[in-house]
């Protein structure tokens, strides 16, 4: 008992848990950074670290350790706790992943994955709206438009893959063991896997607030959105809360549409390299549509994702069961 | 780790609330202890929200809904109409659309009772 207590610290809070999860943002944040000055033709951070490998961090501390000032009309503890249980949440999830070292796993434990992950934008604009401010207001108005177009698409199209699974191989929708077998999807149902595959990383973008759909923060018209009245600690973890979000659905979209931990089966060294080779695939390309496409306006997203995305995911969904 | 769902939904459950309050106690409190720093002086414009140079005492926030509203609209003009139409007439005839839920209900359990 006292073994597996020491274990699920271990798990929660070190690796694949919290201490990962800040390691794996800094480097990606780094990576991003890096990508995008040279699209800019610049040379991005160089200073802090090697090749500025540490100026997230940097970034991090100075944040953290600013004076927490929040305006009048704003609420004091509340966001704060809020959106560090949406961190906690978004590293949670990593335990029902093959980079776990013992993944937890169950029949259905999807639902549990869903759930957590929907609980994270509205936390982001809780914390935004606990601020007010009428660009704020703005900002989390399209945020919201945007999640009510752009949920439902992702949750159909990362049920697919679970589905075909579950028909195919047995896995009773689990995330985890779905990923050891999604390199056989594609050939089991591939009409349903490329509707899915596509209409998931769509809506990815769209819940990351990657180009063109990066309506609510737009910084030259709305002063950042969301974030316009976050400083100092607040913007520190709101922003922590949104680069934990490209870890975490971009892992997922891996770990179901990519072959998960294939060429390796089931958990452990090897396998967790391979997810991770993947994941960073999926955010270099994130970055560089990020960096390459022109922002849309919040109707136009919105009109492209309804228009496109939920007959695609639902098309997908009833391929899935039926093919 | 094979476990059941309600064991496993209690487990990511305390896993992230546990996470939580280290990100919290770690993150914010920890470091506003030890090093947040305090401005030496604070001037009349501190936590009020300042537009083109004046302090707004009473700052109108739009509304939420209303904003999702113009969105939808914007996107979807004659379909959102007939969208907000259909919803305010749902609305108003309450009563009627929770009698003629009330009578397929009830035609529901007669089919059932009869087929059983």
């Amino acid at each position: 008992m006292v073994d597996q207590v020491i274990w699920f610290l271990f798990e929660s809070l070190v690796y694949p848990g919290l201490v990962f999860v800040v390691l794996l943002i800094i480097f990606t944040q780094w990576l991003y950074r890096k990508l995008s000055a040279r699209i800019q033709y610049r040379r991005g951070p160089i200073h802090s670290g090697p090749f500025g490998l540490l100026q997230p961090l940097a970034d991090l501390i100075k944040l953290l350790a600013k004076e927490d000032v929040y305006n009048v009309f704003g609420l004091n503890i509340p966001p704060l706790v809020v959106i560090s249980l949406a961190i906690g949440a978004l590293s949670s999830v990593t335990l029902l992943t093959p980079l776990a070292l013992k993944p937890l796993y169950a029949p259905f434990d999807a639902v549990v994955v869903l759930y957590l992950l929907a609980f994270v934008p509205f936390a982001i604009a809780y914390l935004a709206l606990s601020n007010p401010n009428p660009y704020t207001s703005v900002g989390v108005a399209r945020y919201l438009a945007l999640l009510i177009a752009a949920e439902p698409p992702f949750v159909l199209s990362f049920l697919v893959p679970l589905v075909i699974a579950a028909r195919h191989e047995g896995t009773e929708y689990s995330v985890y063991l779905t990923s050891n077998f999604s390199y056989r999807l594609w050939a089991e149902n591939p009409a349903s896997m490329a509707l899915a595959a596509a209409s998931s990383f769509i809506a990815v973008m769209a819940l990351l607030m990657v180009k063109p759909f990066d309506s609510p923060e737009a910084e030259a018209e709305i002063y950042w959105g969301l974030f316009t009245e976050l400083g100092g600690p607040r913007l520190a973890l709101g922003m922590f809360a949104k680069f934990a979000e490209r870890i975490v659905y971009p892992l997922f979209f891996a770990l179901l549409f990519l072959g998960g931990p294939w060429p390796f089966q089931g958990s452990g060294l090897l396998p967790a390299t391979a997810v991770l080779l993947k994941y960073l695939a999926v955010y270099v390309v994130l970055t560089i549509v990020d960096n390459s496409l022109p922002r849309y306006r919040p109707d136009q997203a919105v009109e492209f994702l309804i228009k496109y995305l939920y007959p695609m995911s639902v098309i997908s969904l009833v391929l899935a069961v039926v093919l | 780790m094979l476990l059941d769902l309600y064991t496993l939904t209690a487990v990511v459950a305390a896993a992230t609330a546990l996470t939580g309050l280290v990100v919290y106690f770690v993150f914010y409190w920890l470091f506003q202890r030890v090093a947040g720093r305090r401005e030496a002086e604070e001037d009349e414009v501190k936590r009020k929200i300042v537009f083109s140079g004046f302090i707004v005492d009473k700052p109108e926030f739009p509304s939420l809904v209303e904003l999702v509203k113009d969105i939808y609209s914007r996107a979807f003009r004659r379909g959102f109409r007939v969208v907000e139409r259909t919803s305010r007439g749902l609305v108003v005839d309450w009563y009627l659309v929770g009698y003629l839920l009330m009578l397929a209900l009830l035609i529901a359990g007669v089919v059932i009772w009869l087929t059983r």
